[in-house]
């Protein structure tokens, strides 16, 4: 494996340099952020106070108007009727006071009464029409600039009442007023910086006096004027516009206030942006600032990732190539910043982890080699073996190929001698049948009446049918047992019935020779589980097996009895017995006690085989026991329906009609 | 008083003789036929037979004994026919066959005049009684 391969993931020198600048950074930020706070209120601090400057001078400049309009009014009222009238008083009047440009006075009905002024210009109408209306309305009036136009030159006037001195209306004066000369005086007088407009509007917004401005300008559209001719005083920080200020598109700050009840406003302005810039300085001081810790973190974190990763990259890479090739015993360790313990630890770690691998190695080597005599020496004998194996692997198959032909052989040659034998009972059967129809006919009479010897002949035929009938049933049942294809029926059995049925069909061949079948079945006998028809076929054969072996004039009996879970049925005869060593070959297939050809009894010697069979397909277990000479007792140990078990119908008995079910009605 | 009428269909000449021969001394009037149709057809005819003996294995014939039966139990012209089986097979599978197709029972080969009787009986007495 390689370890120096691409490996997915950042390099730590990444993650220093990050985590170093973020170390910068952070702190940086916080007092950055703090820093724009803080003079974002120094800002607004500043608009506040220069704000409330500016309104303050508004005032004064206020003020000294008022104060001049008021003492020029004062000096009108204290002339004498006769002074009024006197246009040198009046000229004397105007030159004392500066704010005044001239003196009218026109009498109650509005008509001009004297002047300060000469020429053509002293009874303007409009003039003596605001002179009238200030008579009758008994209040002063302040003109505006457009009215003042009318006199040809751009002056403001305002016309007061004049009261009689014992009280009572006279007229009223009109005083035309030097307001840009009262404005500069007030501008020597403050000493206001350059940076202070200070503007006299008049009642329709119209400029009547500034500072280094010509009048008759409009500045409805400034904001402070606006505000001002909306009947309201105070301070707006706004933007200038050409029409209106000077500076188009400049902040300006602005303070707004009537002048007394003439319906005249000031308005006093200065620049906003002024206060503004230290912001922007310190932003840009931030810039650098961000700019020179992102470089020096950079560098701490070459520097200090060369310092910290050096040792560790040489470690992998050193690693990687003992992984690479057969480990060289540790003979140089990394070179590691000698404070770093950690460092020290791996090291160590990796130097005896070499060492081991290295002993190990050594170790395997050694093995491997007596291994690679060993394996040579197994690989030959199993190659040998091999050989060996593989010779007798190939007769074994042909054996076992030999084998499974002859199986299949078998199994083909069994279900042939199945089908064959099926076949053969059915051909038997018919052919048997013509000599057991026409047999019983003529023994019953049907074909009219036989003498004493015909019919003893005709039922020689008869019994020789039915023995050939049950050998037949015996071969083909025997074959169907054999190959495990007879299924049977188990049901709850009574035993008394079967038994006597079975009894009482085989008791007239007994009393032809003269032998007593009795039975004798135990009272409340419980039911069998078993096959009835089966069981029959299984006494039947035992009775005639019985009969065959009892001399003529003795008994035969039929017991049954309970012991435990099991009903024990036995056939008792007083027959001529079975040797010792026969019994236990009794249930052979084809086993006869006398074997030899001059044998005394007749038999195939298979109704035993089926009788073992039949009782062992059915749970059960037959014994024998004998005694030479005095008689065989077969004994069936047959299993006990329980109570849950179905009731069978009864057996059919020997006859050869089976009827399905109830007749119809 | 009319004596019963029994039809036997078996491809069997002797077995067919010796049954005729049975039937007819039990006081029956006997049908016979060798094959299936020949059977069905005998069975139609009127007057209504009362019983009908059946081969289950009918060489010649275009459908067997089991369908002759399940033929004349469904036939609804021969309601009440008393219909029997009768074979020289002793598999269980052909016994249970014949009581499917619905046959009243079934008379196995060898079989004696008794047993014939025994099987017939309810047809003949009936008709008897009436």
């Amino acid at each position: 494996m390689n370890l120096l391969r691409p490996i997915r993931g950042r390099p730590l020198r990444l993650w220093l340099f990050l985590l170093l600048l973020g170390a910068m950074l952070v702190p940086l930020g916080i007092s950055s952020y703090a820093t724009i706070q803080q003079h974002r209120r120094e800002l607004s601090r500043i608009e506040g106070a220069s704000l409330s400057q500016a309104m303050g001078t508004a005032r004064l400049a206020e003020r000294y108007l008022v104060f001049a309009l008021a003492q020029a009014r004062h000096a009108v009222e204290g002339l004498s009727l006769a002074e009024r009238r006197s246009p040198a008083v009046l000229r004397r009047l105007v030159s004392e006071l500066p704010i005044l440009a001239a003196i009218d006075i026109v009498d109650k009905s509005g008509r001009p009464v004297a002047s300060s002024r000469t020429g053509p210009d002293a009874g303007a109408v409009e003039d003596r029409l605001m002179a009238a209306a200030t008579v009758v309305e008994r209040r002063p009036r302040a003109s505006g600039y457009v009215e003042s136009l009318s006199l040809g030159r751009p002056v403001v006037s305002l016309c007061l009442p004049l009261p009689r001195p014992a009280g009572g209306n006279l007229g009223a004066c009109r005083l035309v007023l030097r307001l840009d000369f009262l404005l500069q005086e007030f501008v020597s007088q403050t000493r206001s910086t350059d940076q202070f407009y200070i503007f006299f509007v008049d009642q329709r917004g119209t400029l009547i006096a500034a500072q280094n401005f010509r009048p008759g300008r409009n500045l409805q559209n400034l904001e402070p004027v606006s505000r001002l001719l909306s009947g309201k005083d105070g301070s707006v920080k706004y933007v200038s516009n050409f029409f209106g200020d000077l500076v188009d598109g400049e902040e300006r700050l602005g303070a707004y206030r009537h002048i007394g009840d003439t319906g005249w406003g000031i308005v006093v302005s200065h620049p906003a942006t002024s206060v503004g810039s230290p912001v922007l300085q310190d932003l840009r001081a931030m810039l650098l600032t961000i700019a020179v810790s992102g470089i020096v973190s950079l560098l701490l974190a070459f520097w200090t990732g060369r310092w910290l990763l050096g040792p560790l990259e040489d470690l992998a890479r050193r690693m990687d190539q003992a992984a690479a090739a057969p480990p060289a015993p540790p003979d140089t360790l990394p070179r590691a910043p000698e404070g770093v313990t950690e460092y020290r630890q791996l090291e160590m770690a990796y130097a005896s982890l070499t060492a081991r691998i290295h002993a190990q190695f050594q170790q395997l080597a050694e093995t491997n080699e007596g291994l690679g005599t060993l394996v040579q020496e197994r690989t030959r004998a199993l190659e040998d073996a091999n050989a060996n194996l593989l010779e007798r692997g190939l007769a074994l198959e042909e054996v076992n190929e030999r084998l499974t032909a002859l199986v299949c052989e078998l199994r083909r040659m069994d279900a042939l001698q199945t089908d064959f034998l099926a076949n053969v009972s059915h051909e038997l059967r018919t052919p048997i049948t013509f000599i057991t129809a026409y047999g019983s006919s003529l023994e019953d009479g049907l074909l009219g009446s036989l003498t004493p010897a015909q019919r003893e002949a005709v039922g020689f035929m008869l019994e020789g049918a039915d023995r050939l009938t049950s050998l037949v049933d015996d071969l083909l049942d025997l074959n169907r047992l054999e190959s495990g294809v007879l299924a049977l029926h188990p049901e709850a059995v009574a035993p008394r019935a079967l038994i006597e049925g079975v009894v009482a069909a085989m008791r007239p061949l007994a009393t032809k020779r003269a032998q007593r079948l009795t039975s004798a079945i135990e009272p409340d006998l419980p039911d069998l589980l078993a096959d009835g028809e089966r069981l029959a076929q299984i006494l039947r054969n035992l009775l005639s097996n019985a009969m065959k072996f009892t001399p003529d004039g003795r008994s035969i009996t039929v017991r049954a009895r309970q012991e435990g879970e099991h009903a024990i049925l036995s056939v008792c005869d007083e027959g001529i017995g079975i040797p010792a060593q026969a019994l236990p070959h009794l249930f052979e297939r084809f086993y006869q006690v006398d074997g030899s050809s001059t044998k005394a009894f007749a038999g195939a010697g298979i109704g035993l085989n089926i009788v073992r069979h039949l009782t062992e397909l059915m749970n059960g277990r037959v014994t024998v026991s004998s005694t030479e000479g005095a008689g065989t007792t077969v004994d069936l140990l047959i299993p006990l329906a329980g109570p849950a078990a179905d009731r069978g119908g009864e057996s059919r008995g020997s006859g050869a009609f089976v009827p399905f079910g109830s007749y119809p009605a | 008083m009319t004596a019963p009428r029994i039809v036997i269909v078996e491809d069997e000449p002797i077995t067919l003789q010796a049954l005729r021969m049975i039937v007819m001394a039990l006081g029956c009037e006997v049908l016979t036929a060798s094959t299936a149709e020949e059977g069905l057809e005998l069975a139609l005819q009127t007057p209504r037979p009362d019983a009908a003996l059946v081969d289950l294995k009918l060489r010649g014939s275009s459908y067997d004994g089991l369908e002759l039966i399940r033929r004349l139990v469904k036939h609804p012209v021969l309601e009440g026919l008393r219909v029997l089986a009768h074979t020289a097979s002793v598999s269980e599978d052909q016994r249970r066959a014949a009581q499917q197709a619905g046959a009243h029972g079934i008379l196995l080969k060898p079989f004696r005049a008794r047993d014939v009787a025994e099987a017939l009986g309810p047809a003949v007495t009936e008709r008897e009684r009436s």
